[in-house]
């Protein structure tokens, strides 16, 4: 920042004061960077220390300020400070020197030192902050008017924002709409319900913020949150509108049984699906094909499910639909003979009571087992079940035979869902199983898309109910993202920042990188390949950052200089003082909060480790690892999130783009003779606490035993 | 069993509701954990009770049941039924069970129908009232030697009643007609438990007689009661009800065969004194004590669980039992105190209920004593028993459950 009149505020607080001897500390800040303020204060985070801080920015018109003391994941609110008009930068000396390093000790002074100077250079580097401000709406799109759909509507529109709900079919209802019962959801859960689906759509129909559209599509969605132009497509006709956020809840639809033959699906018209009971059901007659009564029906539970071959996960409700169809068939025929063949059954929490409901009916028989062969015998079905714990395979002869299939996301077909005018493809991306989740594991509704969420079977396979409490939870998300949006604000992981990438196009090359890893499709491009940036899209994790070969793209307050400055402010001794220096660059979503975790243990760290956070390790500049090098550290070691199909990351693939990133650098290393494993990638999850410290130790050894950096001291 | 066989099955409703009605309702209630098979102590480690028998009852097996040695190796511990992590009575099951095996058995079968329901009691307890009453009627005499010698010298051997050779007579046609029974019912067990599938090997490991010999050792100590856990207290109780009922049989056996020896010519009522009236007396009091011990258990909700529900068939055979104890007992003091009306009363009753004890005794849980004792032969015979344990598991109870997996 121009004109940085900066305050050095230091904490001795918290044991910090044990380990590391202030005054030198401050002598060393006022020589080396003359602030207008440097203080060292016992307790900055209490009343008086804050106050102290308040009065100095008053009266000497400070603008910068770094403060050294707890991790910047702690007293966040107590050290908050209006980013539109001062630059704030944390410098960690309790969880990263206090509580890691040996009392005292000339590394550990050492180690305080230059996490001073980092933050001093950081914060000088960054500028104040401009919330990026659109014209927004607050209008909430719901796609499908399911029960989660209505669910979403019901629950945005209820606290206060307009709704608009689009449904392709002529009637609101969804999967519902063909159920005769519903499995039950509430005490005693021994006998079936009616579905909740009626209710729900009256109440939807006669709520006032909420407009129903049905038998409309979603034709195109161009745009950014908060200023989203939908098409919409309806008799042929299509109009516009304009909506901040949109929750998709289109459901899920059935495993296409035919692909079921091992079962003998397509053999015999009586070798069904619960679906094609369920119409029988909802008529009041169970019959074969030949009209007969079917006076015994077997359930073939998990049929495609939980098979490697076909749908590998389990879509839960299936083994409750068999359960209630069982008993409504006996209601129906009290003579007729149920049979249930299960890998497992599963009726989690209550519905453990309908299980042994439906179990004392003497005429349900249910045993655990391995259907192996179906063979048609005229108008009847002969099943073969091999593993029962009877001790022989079992066969029966019944009318019917059920297969329980499972669920598969409803995703877009043809026509699309959305059909965003994104550069990155219209529809969400899909990870495992074809479900459009982003797998954050700690934010359900998540996608891929910002501001776009997930509700119901699409996001994964679960009952009426829960589909009932997704789709209130997704409206909720639906509505901060509005709010925040509205305000300039980041969502999460980075909710509240006011920052977002800034890029310098008149050095652009087109090389399409930023446009293609953005993992958001916050990226557009024009003809030529320029991105064009969608704020409102961005969740500001700066993988962009990392990927610009030209570092044509920052943020007010993170950027490749000031990350790259502030690891050039390291001090590195001589060879001859045989004290090498680390880096490491930590993501601040797992790796950082493992590191606190460990010190708060008080876990040792090694002092020649040199911790620097990154949002995200996708979002690591390669450039930063030259500074390193040519400035003399020794090794630079990277903590990032799992990743592979089972990833952790924040941002979907940043630690894997890092990986990426790095097997190219390291091929360069090893040309100039610097060996490539003095930059290493290690994937840590904030469950590995106990272990960060081994891994930064580990490595220190590693580089310990290793030559010196030859660039040292040049 | 034979993994490759198939077994083609269309269950019995009927029997699944015969035996929840039987006290078995906790059978639908199983999810095959097998957490009673591993806590049982008795059961083998092949192919191990109950688990097999509550999933055969499931599916409707019957034939299997009817023939399956394992649900006589069952002693009701109960250990099962505490263990259940669904709640199941699990013990209470094997006894519905037990009880539909005995009775599938039992021929002719509309007798055992009639044993086994509630709304046929009137009818069977009508019977033998009416018999001994027409026996007694047929010129016989309501006069009764009194006191406790009184009879010596009175022509009125059979006790209180006359004419004493009809009532003899047929006392001695039930006891046949049950005894036959009993042993076709047992034959026709037998075969089962020889073509059971709960043991692959079923040659004999020993003799016959040895096996029978082993057999009864197991039974007169009660050595199998002795390893239940929950249920443990129930064996004194048992001991004292099969002493005590089998000094009354050989009490009377002893009579009878000096009634009729002409060698003896035993004349009753003996003196207080006399060797056998001692047994017979000592005899009453145990199985007396046994069955207030069991009476006093069985109604107690404490110990509900460890000694299971009370099924029609347990209290049938419960109460006829305590019943001919108590005439038995009445008839022998109200002649000492010479109340003329009450000792006869006491005494018609009492020949009443033994009547329905032996006349139904194949049909009823009466029978339980024969095939449980058949079943024990025939482990031993084939050699069907709990492996013996690895050193420093703790022996009896639930320490022996504990000390053992599941096959």
């Amino acid at each position: 920042m121009e004109n940085a009149k900066v305050g050095v505020y230091i904490c001795s607080g918290c044991g910090i004061d044990d380990a590391v001897d202030m005054e030198t500390l401050a002598k060393m800040v006022r020589s080396e960077y003359k602030p207008a303020v440097c203080k060292v204060h016992p307790f900055l985070c209490g009343p008086q220390g804050l106050a102290e801080i308040h009065r100095d920015i008053e009266t000497e018109q400070l603008n910068t300020l770094s403060i050294a003391a707890c991790s910047p994941r702690a007293k966040t609110d107590e050290f908050s400070f209006d980013a539109t008009k001062l630059a704030c930068d944390r410098a960690c000396l309790r969880e990263h020197v206090a509580w890691v390093s040996e009392p005292r000790h000339e590394d550990t002074q050492m180690l305080a030192e230059d996490y001073l100077r980092m933050s001093i250079v950081r914060v000088k580097r960054m500028n104040l902050l401009a919330p990026y401000e659109s014209d927004t709406v607050t209008t909430i799109l719901v796609v499908g008017g399911g029960i989660s759909g209505m669910s979403a509507a019901l629950g945005a529109a209820d606290v206060g924002h307009d709704v608009l709900l689009v449904e392709k079919s002529d009637r609101l209802g969804g999967f519902l709409n063909n159920l005769h019962k519903v499995f039950p959801h509430h005490p005693p859960y021994a006998e079936p319900e009616t579905p909740p689906s009626a209710a729900l759509a009256e109440r939807v129909m006669a709520h006032p913020r909420i407009a129903v559209r049905l038998e409309t599509v979603v034709e195109k969605t161009e745009g950014q949150p908060g200023l989203l132009d939908v098409t919409l497509k309806h008799a042929g006709k299509t109009s516009q509108v304009r909506v901040g956020s949109v929750v998709l809840a289109t459901g899920f639809k059935p495993y296409d049984a035919s692909k079921l033959t091992h079962l003998g699906y397509g053999a015999s018209p009586n070798i069904i699906t619960c679906e094609q009971l369920e119409q029988s059901l909802l008529r009041g007659e169970v019959t074969r094909s030949d009209r007969e009564p079917a006076r015994s029906v077997a359930f073939v539970l998990c049929a495609g499910s939980r098979d490697p071959e076909h749908l590998p996960y389990c879509s839960t409700v299936c083994c409750r639909t068999a359960l209630k169809q069982a008993q409504l068939v006996r209601w129906l025929d009290p003579q007729a003979k149920v049979y249930i063949f299960y890998k497992d059954i599963r009726t989690p929490g209550q519905h453990e009571e309908f299980y042994r409901a439906v179990q004392r009916d003497p005429g349900i028989f249910l045993t655990k087992g391995e259907v192996t062969t179906v063979q048609r015998e005229g108008n009847r079905v002969v099943v073969e079940v091999d593993g029962t714990l009877l001790g022989s395979k079992l066969q029966v002869e019944v009318d019917l035979l059920v297969l329980a299939t499972g669920m598969q996301p409803n995703t877009w077909g043809e026509e699309g869902t959305l059909n965003l005018t994104y550069r990155q493809g219209p529809e969400l991306p899909t990870v495992a199983h074809d479900f459009p989740d982003s797998r954050f594991i700690c934010f359900p509704y998540e996608t891929q898309r910002t501001a776009i969420f997930t509700a119901g079977c699409l996001r994964e396979p679960m009952d009426s109910a829960q589909a009932m409490d997704d789709g209130a939870g997704a409206a909720m998300k639906a509505v901060q993202a509005v709010e925040m949006i509205a305000a300039g604000q980041a969502l999460h992981p980075r909710a509240g920042d006011l920052s977002f990438p800034d890029f310098a196009l008149q050095r652009c090359t087109q090389c399409k990188r930023c446009t293609e890893e953005c993992p958001f499709g916050a990226l557009d491009e024009d003809e030529k390949g320029t991105p064009r940036p969608n704020p409102n899209r961005c969740r500001r994790c700066g993988v962009c950052m990392g990927a610009c070969p030209e570092r044509i793209v920052s943020f007010a307050n993170y950027s490749v200089p000031m990350i790259g400055s502030a690891l050039k402010e390291i001090e590195v001794p001589d060879e001859e003082d045989e004290k090498p220096r680390v880096v490491v660059l930590a993501c601040e979503n797992d790796a950082i909060p493992a590191i606190d975790i460990a010190a708060q243990n008080r876990m040792r760290i090694d002092p020649m480790a040199r911790i620097q956070w990154v949002r995200c390790l996708g979002s690591l500049n390669l450039v930063w690892i030259a500074d390193c090098l040519s400035s003399g550290i020794d090794g630079i070691l990277l903590l990032g999130c799992k990743f592979g199909d089972d990833y952790q990351c924040h941002f979907v693939k940043g630690s894997e783009l890092a990986d990426y990133r790095l097997s190219k650098l390291q091929e360069t290393l090893d040309r100039l003779m610097l060996e490539g494993d003095r930059v290493q990638l290690k994937q840590v999850e904030i469950t590995d606490y106990h272990r960060v410290p081994e891994i930064i130790n580990t490595f220190c050894e590693e580089v310990r035993e290793r030559e010196p950096n030859p660039y040292k001291g040049m | 069993m034979n993994e490759n066989q198939v077994l083609r099955v269309d269950p019995d409703v009927e029997f699944v509701k015969t035996v929840t009605e039987w006290g078995g309702g906790d059978l639908k209630t199983c999810f095959q954990c097998a957490t009673c098979s591993v806590v049982c102590p008795l059961s083998p480690d092949v192919n191990p009770f109950p688990r097999k028998e509550i999933l055969w009852a499931q599916w409707g097996m019957k034939d299997r049941l009817a023939g399956d040695p394992d649900l006589w190796l069952c002693h009701r511990c109960n250990d099962c039924s505490q263990n259940c992590p669904r709640g199941a009575k699990t013990g209470d099951v094997m006894a519905a069970l037990r009880s539909y095996a005995y009775q599938s058995h039992a021929r002719p079968r509309f007798l055992g129908r009639w044993v086994n329901s509630p709304f046929m009691l009137p009818i069977l307890l009508a019977i033998p009232a009416l018999v001994i009453w027409a026996i007694i009627s047929q010129g016989g005499r309501w006069e009764a030697p009194m006191g406790e010698t009184a009879g010596l010298h009175s022509r009125y051997w059979g006790n209180m009643i006359e004419p004493w050779p009809w009532l003899d007579l047929s006392f001695m046609a039930v006891s046949l007609f049950a005894a036959a029974a009993l042993f076709a019912s047992l034959r026709s067990a037998w075969k089962g438990f020889m073509a059971s599938e709960v043991q692959a090997d079923l040659t004999p490991k020993m003799s016959v007689f040895e096996a029978l010999k082993r057999g009864l050792w197991d039974i007169l100590l009660h050595r199998k009661f002795n390893e239940c856990g929950a249920a443990h207290a129930r064996r004194g109780a048992h001991l004292l009800i099969l002493f005590g009922f089998g000094g009354l049989f050989l009490t009377t056996a002893l009579v009878f065969l000096g009634m009729y020896l002409p060698f003896i010519k035993l004349h009753t009522p003996l003196p207080l004194g006399h060797p056998i009236k001692l047994l017979g007396n000592a005899s009453a009091i145990a199985i007396a004590v046994g069955l207030i011990l069991v009476i006093a258990r069985r109604t107690s909700a404490a110990q509900s669980v460890a000694w299971g529900r009370n099924a029609y068939q347990d209290l049938l055979f419960l109460s006829v039992l305590t019943l001919v104890v108590l005439t038995g007992i009445l008839s022998e003091v109200f002649r000492l105190a010479t109340f003329h009306g009450g000792a006869a009363a006491a005494y018609y009753l009492h020949l009443v209920f033994i009547f329905f004890l032996l006349f139904y005794a194949p049909f009823s849980k009466f029978a339980h004593v024969f095939f449980h004792g058949t079943a024990v032969v025939w482990s031993h015979y084939v050699g069907r028993r709990v492996q013996s344990l690895a050193p420093g598991v703790v022996a009896g109870g639930q320490g022996r459950a504990a000390g053992r997996g599941v096959a």
